[in-house]
This record gives C-alpha cells, sequence and structure tokens, in this order.
C-alpha cells in the first residue's frame, strides 16, 4: 500500500488540547520587568495573554525558565529558574511550532492523517505515524530539515462568541528551493507532556494535503482564514 | 482548513505575479457568482491586479534597494509595510466602490477582508525579498535581473538570526531570535 496524505488534526492533538498539551498564545515581547528576587518580578505594565508554563527569554533569564505561578497581585509572576543577573525585559512565548513538508515520494506505507502522532526525528530512521522520518522533504534553499519555525497570531474569537480559531503569522514560504511535496504536518516542538517512558517532542496538532513542485524557485503556503469557518484549528460548539 | 499554494520555479514571485493572487485572494468568492455578477467580478479581479502591480514593483525596489545596501535590512519590522498596504487598499476599496458591487456589499466588511488580505500579501512579499537574499547568499533583484550583493556574509548577525527565526534547531534558539528582532537587545 502506497502511503497518503489526508487533511486532519490529529486525534492525539484533539486530546492533547484538552490536557493542557499546546500553548498557542502569541508572543510578548520586551515587557518591562522589576525584579524583587531571581525568580520573581513584576511587570510594569500587566497585561493579559501570559499563562503558566510559556517560556521566559531575555538578558540574565535562566536557561529553560517558564512562568510557575502568576499573581496574586496585578503583574507578578515567579519563574521555575531564576535569573543569572538583573533581568529587565523579558519576552515570553508560547510553545513553538513548527511545519514540516511531507515528501511526494514517500518511503513507507503511512496514512499520515487522523493517526498520526508525532514528528520524531524529521528526515532520519523509518517512517512511522509517530515519526515522520525520512518521509520529509529533503533540505533545499530555505527549507531546512525539520521545517520552518511557525509564531502564533492572537486567538481570535467570533462575535457571537462561538467559536475560537488559531493561527500564525509567520510567513509561510520557501525560496531557492526545489521541493517536492504531498503535503505538509504542524507539530509542536515544545516539551509540554510526557508518556509513560519519556516526555513527549514534536507532537503532531495537524496533517494538511498540499500537492506540489517547485525547482530552484518559491513556494509559498497562504493558510486559510483565521475564523470559526476556515481556520487552521478551531472550536466551536456547532 | 486547507492552504493555498503559489509556486514559481526559478526565482521569486513576479510583481504581476502578487498583483493577482492578491487579487484572486480578494474576490475569491467569485467562484460562487454566476451570470453578470461573475463577469463584474471578474472584472473587477483583472482592475485589482493592475492597480496593485506598481505597489508591488515599488515593494520589490524598496526592498531590493535595502538589502543591497546591508544587511541590516533584515531587521526592519516584518509587518506590512504601512504606506504601500495603505496606498494598496485606499485604490482597492476606489475600484470597489465604482463597481457594481459597492450597492450590494457592506462597505465594513468590505474594508476588513481588503485589509488583512493585502496585508498579508505585502507581508509575505517583503518576506521573499528576505529570504532568497539569505538562502540564495545574497541575491536581489527579479526575474532576469538577479545579482549577487559581492560583500553579503552569512555569519552577519542579521543573517544568522533569521535563520535562528525560521529554522531553529531548539525551541530556544527561536525564543532567544525573536527577543533580539522584537528588543533591539543582544544576548550571548
Amino acid at each position: 500500500m502506497a502511503g497518503s496524505v489526508t487533511t486532519a488534526l490529529t486525534n492525539s492533538s484533539l486530546a492533547e488540547m484538552l490536557s493542557a498539551g499546546h500553548c498557542y498564545l502569541p508572543p510578548q515581547t520586551g515587557l518591562a520587568v522589576t525584579q524583587s528576587s531571581t525568580i520573581s518580578g513584576t511587570l510594569t505594565t500587566p497585561l493579559a495573554g501570559l499563562a503558566v508554563g510559556m517560556a521566559q527569554t531575555g538578558t540574565n533569564a535562566g536557561a529553560g525558565a517558564v512562568i510557575a505561578t502568576l499573581g496574586p497581585t496585578a503583574g507578578a509572576y515567579t519563574t521555575s529558574i531564576a535569573s543569572t543577573g538583573a533581568l529587565v525585559s523579558a519576552t515570553f512565548t508560547g510553545d513553538v511550532f513548527k511545519i514540516a513538508l511531507i515528501a511526494a515520494a514517500l518511503a513507507g506505507n503511512i496514512a499520515y492523517g487522523t493517526l498520526t502522532t508525532n514528528a520524531g526525528t524529521p528526515g532520519t530512521s523509518t517512517p512511522s505515524q509517530a515519526n515522520l522520518g525520512t518521509d520529509e522533504q529533503a533540505a533545499s534553499g530555505s527549507y531546512a530539515a525539520g521545517g520552518l519555525a511557525l509564531v502564533p497570531s492572537a486567538i481570535t474569537q467570533t462575535n457571537p462568541v462561538n467559536s475560537a480559531a488559531v493561527g500564525f503569522s509567520t510567513t509561510i514560504q520557501w525560496t531557492s528551493a526545489t521541493l517536492n511535496i504531498a503535503g505538509a504536518m504542524i507539530y509542536n516542538t515544545s516539551t509540554r507532556l510526557s508518556s509513560a517512558a519519556a516526555p513527549e517532542n514534536n507532537r503532531v496538532v495537524l496533517v494538511t494535503a498540499a500537492v506540489g513542485s517547485v525547482t530552484s524557485g518559491t513556494l509559498t503556503l497562504t493558510a486559510p482564514t483565521q475564523d470559526g469557518h476556515t481556520g487552521l484549528i478551531r472550536l466551536s460548539p456547532n | 482548513m486547507f492552504f493555498r499554494m503559489v509556486i514559481t520555479n526559478h526565482g521569486k514571485h513576479s510583481d504581476a505575479k502578487l498583483a493577482t493572487v492578491t487579487a484572486a485572494d480578494l474576490v475569491e468568492n467569485a467562484a460562487n457568482l454566476s451570470g453578470q455578477d461573475a463577469i463584474d467580478m471578474r472584472r473587477l479581479e483583472n482592475q485589482i491586479a493592475d492597480i496593485l502591480e506598481p505597489h508591488f514593483k515599488a515593494l520589490s525596489d524598496r526592498e531590493n534597494g535595502g538589502l543591497e545596501k546591508g544587511h541590516e535590512h533584515l531587521a526592519l519590522s516584518y509587518e506590512a509595510h504601512p504606506e504601500t498596504a495603505a496606498a494598496m487598499e485606499a485604490e482597492i476599496m476606489a475600484a470597489y466602490k465604482a463597481s457594481p458591487f459597492a450597492a450590494k456589499m457592506d462597505d465594513a466588511v468590505a474594508a476588513a477582508n481588503v485589509h488583512e488580505v493585502v496585508h498579508k500579501w505585502v507581508c509575505d512579499a517583503q518576506h521573499m525579498h528576505r529570504d532568497h537574499f539569505v538562502s540564495s547568499g545574497g541575491q536581489v533583484g527579479n526575474g532576469a535581473d538577479l545579482r549577487k550583493v559581492p560583500d553579503f556574509d552569512p555569519n552577519n548577525e542579521h543573517v544568522r538570526r533569521w535563520k535562528s527565526l525560521y529554522t531553529p534547531s531548539t525551541p530556544d534558539e527561536h525564543r532567544k531570535a525573536l527577543h533580539e528582532l522584537m528588543t533591539g537587545e543582544r544576548m550571548p
């Protein structure tokens, strides 16, 4: 049986979304911070859109630091890892998602779609539902192994509020590239859940069929409008 | 949740192609129309493409000129160039208001759609010129007029940051690049 690519949110991602398994909040960059200790600080201007588990980046931020707690007062927070010096400007980011391309010539017989769970180690090893492996499009031009990092945009809610949709602000485009693809997968590179054996990495959120080829040129993928009708990832009660 | 794909072999999307796909994106509901409405919508689509092409040409000249001057151009805002987008929006809305659809559609809804689509494609066009500069080892220009910038440096901090932002090997590499880009702060 030949492999295939079918557009779908993966079953595993649906369960993960209900398990705090993905953080789609957009980055909050360059926020002024007043520290009261190496692990606690207060934002000069409190704002919405921060969540426990978001990574903190900035000069002197501890490597791998994430928000451990928020509150109890407005703008106050603590981090999981101490800063190494004065931290006055911080960027908070949710999970880092990537879009990887699935090659047109599928080596295995994997039916990428609802049953796909992990991107595994793209470019390496035997393909399976838990590893894109050698079914990844080979690097070319600005397409690098593992794919393109995506920056989430603000989550939209329709009015009246009966749906919410996730989108990405990154231009999904590759230049100077020779590519021949059957589709793409968006996966979460951040570790946020564990499996029985180890932390779960590179969990696939969605798979999309997208057939095309380009020779030494430019390929642009345009995502659908981020709303309750066509958005890439959307929740709606009806 | 399907992606639309735009492909150009041997180089970048041309100004004319960018104008055409932007116009097509704006009037994508034409496929659901019939009779005179469909004809009028296609006419408007062509008119919008004609309006947009010189704007994409100006954008292309600005991007290529900036990249030719120095790698710092890669650190400019990734948002759509405000004057370019505003000029496009104004001219598209004027064409729309002069069309038969002005009487049939809500102006505010049309304006919101135009804003979203124009900003998306202006961002895509800017990104294309900058990404091609990085991925081709310093090429600028369009079509048959592609040329290498002699002092392109693959190790320049802006080139490295561009790669870290889009093709990081770890999530932290991406986060650091994002922080540096948005704040101007340089981290060790």
